[in-house]
C-alpha cells in the first residue's frame, strides 16, 4: 500500500465527510449499469512476485457483479443476491447459493457493497474512512471483526466520478489491487448483455 | 399365616439376592431385534450428550443492548458449577487454526474431488483449479506458501472443510466478537451453554435452568424490547418435570384425600385403611424384588404401571373389610369363591401378556402377577387369621341419614336394577350396541409420542427461531455406524459416505455430517498421501507459476505423511486439534461402547435437510453396521405393536376365562359375567373413536386395567347377587376409589396421563353400571 493511501486510516469519517462521501458514491452510483476493463495485480510479497491478469467487468443495480477474467485464465465470476457462481476454462460451473450458504451470501453482499458504493451496507462491516484529494475521495474500510481482519486486513478505493481503483489487503500484507479503465455508463433498460462491455 | 410368609419370604429373598437396576431408557421397552439393542447403548451415550446442551438467542432491535445483555447472562453462568461450559465469544484465531492445520495435513486430509484427481492421475484439473484462485478475482486464498504449495492442497482442504461444516448454512455471523442474526426486525445474539452430567433433569429448588429462566425474566423486565428465544432439551423437562411436581402433588394430594374420606366415612375406623395401605406396599415390594430377580433390572415404565395394577387390590381388601365391618362372619368362606374367580381371571391377562416378544411387557406382567398373588394371600391367608373374630354390629335402619348412607345407597341402587323387566335390559344392549358401533368405525390405533407432548408456546416459539436462524437441518433420522475399532468405524462411515453423496446429487438430501468428513480413514490417508506423489512429476507447474526453487514442495510430500488418528484425538495430546474441529467431532464421535470384552466404537452420521424421498433405511440397507435411527418413529413403532400385541393376547386370556367360567356357571352366566368389562372396553374405544382422539397404548393400558378390575365387579355381583346390600357396598366403594385415583388424572395436563385416566374413567365407570346386570335374575 502506497503511503498516501496509507494516510486515509489517519481520517474515520465524521458527520461532515460522511455527507459528502454519500453525495460522492450517490454520483458514483448515479447509473444502473457500469462496464469496464479491470486489472487485477495479486502481489506476493514472500514470493517477490506479482500475478497479473486482465478482464472486463459489469457492475449492475440489479443482477450484480459479473467479473470476466480474460487473460492469462479465462473464467468468469458472477456476484449477485441470488449467490455466486464462476466458470472455469473447460466451462464447468460451480453455483453456491444464497440461500444454501448464508455464509457466501454476506460475502457476496459484501463484495457488492463495496463495487456499488452502499454506504449503508459497508457500514455494518467496516469502520470507514475518507480522504479529500485531487480527483475525488480515498476511501478506506476496515473490517470490524478482528476474525475478519485477519483475512483482509483492510481495503483501500479511489472514488472520483467513477470507482478508479481498489485495493485489498490480506491479513499478511499482500494487497491484491484492481484498476479500471473504459468505463462507461448506461441505465438498465439501454444496457448491454452482462458481462459484454 | 406360615404359607402367606413363606411366598413372601421366597420371593423377596430371590430378589434381595441379584443387584438392583432401575432402568429409564426408552429403547429398552423395544422388541429384541439384535441390531437395535447393539446401537442401543451407543444411542443413549449421543442422546445423553445432546440433551445437555441450551441456546439462547437475546435480541433486540438495537444489537448494542442484545449483545449488552448476552455479555450479562454469559458473565452470570459462565463459571456455574452445573455448566461444563459456556459458549458466547468467538474466538478469532479459529479459522486461522483450521486452515494452518488442514495446511499441514493437506496430502492426508482431502476431500473427493481432490482425492479422484489425485487417485486417477489428473493432475490438469488441480493445476486449473490452482491458476484459478491464483489469477480469479475476489478469491482471499493465501498465495504467501506456493512454494510449499503450489497446488494449493491446503486451500481445497480448507474449502471441503467449509463446505462441510455446519456453519455455513447458519445465518449467524460474526458481528462485534459474538454470533448474531437478523429476525423480524431484531437482532439475535447467540449464547450457548452445556449442562454439566451432574445435573438432574428434574426439576429442583436450585436447578440451574430455574436460574437461568429466573435471569432472563428480569433481564427481559430490565430491558424493554428484549426478546428472549429458549431452547433445548433441558429446557423442556425443566417445564415439563416442574410442571409435573406440582401437579402429581395436587392430585394424588386430593384423590388421596377424597379415597381417605370416603373409607373412613364408610368404615368409621383407621384400622382398615391402614392395613390395606401395607397390604399394597408389600405386594409392590415383592413384585418389584421377584421382576429384579427374573429380568436383572426393571424398567420405570413397569413400575409406574405395574403399581396402578396391584393397586387394584385394593378392591380385594375394600371386599373383606366390607363385610367385616357389617359383622359377615367367616368372611373369607364368603367371599373366597368371587375373590379366587376375580383373581385368576386377572393373573390370566397377564399370563397372557408374559407370552408377547416385548421385554417390557414381560417385565410388566410379571410384576402385576407377583403383586396380584401378594395381595390376594395377604387377604385370604392373613386377614383371615388376624381379623376373622366375631364382631358385635348394630344393625342400623334403612332411612336416608347421612350416617345410613352405606347402607341405604346400596339397597336403592340394587332396587332399581331389580325392577328392570328382562326386556329392557336386553333392548338396551341392543341399542347399547349399535351406538358403539359408528364410534368403533373411527377409531384410530396408533401411538405417536410427538402428539402426546405439547411445549409452551414461549419454548416452541423459541425452539423455531433457533432452528429458522441456525439453519442446520437435522433430520429425525440418522445413522449410527459400529466398528471394532475407530479405523473400522471410519471405513464403515466412508461407504456410507458414498451412498449419502448419490443421494445428494440426486437432491433427496443437501449434505451431511460425518466424523470421516473431516477425518478421513488411515487407509484412505494412507492412500491420498502415495497418489499425492504423483505431483512430483508434475514439478514444471512451479515454473509456470513462477515458483524458482521446488525444494520446499518436495520436501512437503517426501518428507513423511502427517496422519490424523482417531485414537489419539481425545487424548490430552490432540491439543493440536483446531477447536473447531474437535467440537465437530465431539458431537458425532460417540466412542467406545460396552465392557472390556464387548468394546465396540460407534459414530453419527447425520443427513441434512433431508426431502420426502430419503429413506435413511433404504440407504443402510446390505450396509453390515450401519443403522439407520429414528428414535421417535421406532418407539412410536413398538408402542403401537405393543398395544395390538397386548390387545391379542388379553382377548385370548379372555377366552381361556371364558371356558372356566363355563365350567364353574354355564354357558349363559358366563356370557353375562364377561359381557360387562367387554363392553366397557368397546365402550372405551368408541368413545375414543367418536371423540376423534388417537386410541394410543396409553388408552389401551386403560383398557387392559378395566377388563382386568371390571370383570371382578360381575364376578361379585354375579356372587353377592344383587340383593346382598354389602357386596353392593364393596363394589360401590372399589369403584369409586378406581375412579378418584385414576379418574382424576384426567385433570392432568400431561396427553399420556390424561388419556390413560380418561380410558380407565370411561371404563370403570361403565363397567361398574353394567355388571348388576350379570347377577342372577
Amino acid at each position: 500500500m502506497s503511503l498516501s493511501m496509507a494516510a486515509v486510516f489517519d481520517h474515520p469519517v465524521n458527520a461532515t465527510s460522511k455527507q459528502e462521501l454519500s453525495s460522492v458514491l450517490l454520483q458514483m452510483t448515479r447509473h444502473d449499469v457500469v462496464t469496464g476493463d479491470f486489472k487485477q495485480t495479486k502481489s506476493i510479497k514472500k514470493l517477490n512476485r506479482d500475478f497479473v491478469s486482465t478482464g472486463t467487468f459489469r457492475i449492475s443495480k440489479t443482477s450484480g457483479i459479473v467479473w470476466k477474467t480474460q487473460k492469462p485464465f479465462p473464467s468468469e465470476l458472477t456476484v449477485s443476491d441470488a449467490g455466486i457462481s464462476e466458470r472455469n476454462v473447460n466451462g464447468q460451473v460451480r453455483v453456491i447459493s444464497s440461500n444454501d450458504n448464508p455464509v457466501f451470501a454476506q460475502f457476496s453482499k459484501t463484495i457488492q457493497a463495496v463495487f456499488s458504493g452502499n454506504l449503508s451496507e459497508l457500514e455494518t462491516n467496516f469502520n470507514i474512512f475518507c480522504e479529500k484529494t485531487s480527483n475525488g475521495y480515498t476511501v478506506g474500510l476496515v473490517p470490524r471483526e478482528k476474525a475478519v481482519q485477519k483475512v483482509i486486513a483492510n481495503i483501500v478505493m479511489d472514488v472520483s466520478e467513477n470507482l478508479e481503483k481498489v485495493v485489498i489487503t490480506d491479513g499478511e500484507g499482500s494487497p491484491v489491487v484492481y484498476e479500471f479503465s473504459n468505463q462507461k455508463t448506461s441505465n438498465e433498460n439501454s444496457a448491454e448483455q452482462p458481462g459484454a462491455p | 399365616m406360615k404359607v402367606w410368609a413363606l411366598v413372601h419370604i421366597v420371593l423377596i429373598v430371590l430378589g434381595i439376592s441379584v443387584p438392583w437396576k432401575l432402568d429409564s431408557n426408552l429403547y429398552s421397552i423395544l422388541p429384541d431385534f439384535n441390531e437395535i439393542q447393539n446401537v442401543s447403548e451407543a444411542e443413549n451415550a449421543l442422546s445423553n450428550r445432546t440433551m445437555r446442551n441450551i441456546t439462547v438467542l437475546v435480541g433486540h432491535e438495537n444489537f448494542q443492548v442484545a449483545r449488552k445483555v448476552a455479555v450479562s447472562l454469559d458473565s452470570l453462568f459462565k463459571d456455574d458449577p452445573s455448566l461444563t461450559e459456556t459458549r458466547l465469544f468467538v474466538d478469532e484465531n479459529t479459522l486461522g487454526e483450521t486452515r494452518n492445520f488442514l495446511f499441514d495435513h493437506r496430502y492426508t486430509i482431502q476431500g473427493d474431488d481432490v482425492r479422484d484427481a489425485l487417485s486417477s492421475g489428473n493432475i490438469e484439473s488441480l493445476k486449473l483449479s490452482a491458476l484459478q484462485k491464483i489469477y480469479g478475482s475476489f478469491s482471499m486464498v493465501n498465495l504467501n506458501r506456493l512454494e510449499e504449495d503450489p497446488f494449493l492442497l491446503g486451500e481445497s482442504s480448507f474449502e471441503n472443510y467449509m463446505k462441510n461444516s455446519p456453519m455455513t448454512s447458519t445465518h449467524f455471523s460474526l458481528r462485534d466478537g459474538v454470533l448474531a442474526a437478523q429476525d423480524s426486525g431484531a437482532t439475535y445474539v447467540m449464547w450457548n451453554a452445556v449442562l454439566s452430567e451432574s445435573v438432574s433433569s428434574m426439576a429442583s429448588d436450585d436447578h440451574v435452568i430455574g436460574r437461568v429462566n429466573h435471569v432472563l425474566d428480569s433481564l427481559e423486565k430490565a430491558n424493554s424490547g428484549l426478546r428472549i428465544a429458549a431452547s433445548g432439551a433441558p429446557f423442556h423437562s425443566y417445564e415439563s418435570s416442574k410442571e409435573a411436581k406440582s401437579e402429581i402433588a395436587l392430585i394424588s394430594g386430593v384423590s388421596i384425600f377424597l379415597i381417605l374420606l370416603l373409607l373412613l366415612y364408610v368404615y368409621r375406623s383407621a384400622l382398615p385403611i391402614a392395613v390395606t395401605i401395607l397390604t399394597i406396599l408389600l405386594a409392590v415390594f415383592t413384585a418389584l424384588a421377584f421382576t429384579w430377580f427374573v429380568f436383572g433390572n426393571v424398567h420405570v415404565f413397569t413400575f409406574v404401571f405395574g403399581t396402578s395394577v396391584i393397586g387394584v387390590s385394593i378392591d380385594y381388601s375394600v371386599h373383606f373389610f366390607t363385610n367385616w365391618k357389617s359383622g359377615v362372619r367367616n368372611i373369607r368362606t364368603k367371599i373366597f369363591k368371587g375373590l379366587l374367580l376375580g383373581f385368576l381371571t386377572t393373573e390370566f391377562s397377564y399370563i397372557a401378556l408374559t407370552f408377547a416378544n416385548f421385554p417390557l411387557l414381560r417385565q410388566m406382567a410379571v410384576f402385576s402377577i407377583v403383586g396380584l398373588l401378594s395381595s390376594f394371600l395377604s387377604i385370604t391367608l392373613l386377614f383371615h387369621d388376624v381379623f376373622e373374630r366375631p364382631r358385635n354390629v348394630k344393625v342400623k335402619n334403612n332411612s336416608l341419614s347421612i350416617k345410613n348412607l352405606p347402607v341405604s345407597i346400596p339397597k336403592k341402587f340394587n332396587k332399581c336394577y331389580s325392577k328392570l323387566p328382562t326386556w329392557v335390559v336386553v333392548l338396551f344392549f341392543v341399542f347399547f350396541v349399535i351406538a358403539l358401533l359408528p364410534g368403533l368405525c373411527s377409531l384410530k390405533i396408533h401411538t405417536d409420542l410427538s402428539s402426546l407432548y405439547s411445549m409452551s408456546d414461549k419454548l416452541k416459539a423459541g425452539e423455531t427461531l433457533n432452528r429458522k436462524l441456525n439453519n442446520i437441518g437435522i433430520s429425525p433420522n440418522y445413522f449410527i455406524v459400529e466398528g471394532d475399532n475407530e479405523e473400522e468405524v471410519l471405513q464403515r462411515e466412508e461407504v456410507l459416505a458414498s451412498r449419502l453423496l448419490r443421494a445428494e446429487k440426486k437432491k433427496q438430501l443437501k449434505s451431511y455430517l460425518a466424523v470421516s468428513s473431516f477425518v478421513p480413514s488411515l487407509e484412505t490417508q494412507k492412500k491420498t498421501f502415495d497418489d499425492a506423489q504423483r505431483l512430483l512429476a508434475s514439478r514444471d507447474f512451479l515454473t509456470e507459476i513462477g515458483v524458482q526453487k521446488d525444494s520446499l514442495f518436495v520436501e512437503g510430500l517426501k518428507g513423511g505423511a502427517k496422519y490424523v488418528e482417531l485414537k489419539s484425538l481425545f487424548s490430552e495430546n490432540s491439543k493440536m486439534l483446531p477447536h473447531s474441529f474437535r467440537s465437530l467431532l465431539e458431537m458425532l464421535w460417540i466412542g467406545a461402547v460396552g465392557d472390556s470384552q464387548g468394546k465396540k466404537y460407534y459414530s453419527a452420521v447425520f443427513p441434512l435437510h433431508v426431502t420426502e424421498n430419503f429413506d435413511a433405511r433404504q440407504m443402510a440397507k446390505n450396509l453390515p453396521h450401519v443403522y439407520a435411527v429414528n428414535k421417535m418413529q421406532n418407539i412410536n413403532a413398538s408402542l403401537t405393536k405393543i398395544s395390538r400385541i397386548s390387545l391379542t393376547l388379553v382377548g385370548l386370556a379372555y377366552i381361556v376365562m371364558f371356558i372356566i367360567l363355563v365350567v364353574v356357571y354355564k354357558f349363559t352366566d358366563a356370557l353375562r359375567i364377561l359381557r360387562a368389562p367387554i363392553l366397557a372396553s368397546f365402550f372405551v374405544a368408541s368413545a375414543f373413536g367418536y371423540l376423534n382422539m388417537e386410541f394410543n397404548f396409553f388408552a389401551i393400558v386403560g383398557v387392559i386395567l378395566t377388563l382386568g378390575i371390571g370383570i371382578d365387579y360381575a364376578l361379585f355381583f354375579r356372587e353377592g347377587g344383587r340383593q346382598k346390600s354389602v357386596t353392593t357396598l364393596a363394589i360401590m366403594l372399589s369403584a369409586a376409589t378406581t375412579l378418584i385415583s385414576f379418574g382424576s388424572l384426567v385433570c392432568s395436563a400431561f396427553i399420556p396421563v390424561k388419556t390413560f385416566g380418561l380410558a380407565v374413567l370411561l371404563g370403570i365407570l361403565c363397567c361398574f353400571l353394567l355388571s348388576p346386570l350379570s347377577a342372577k335374575r
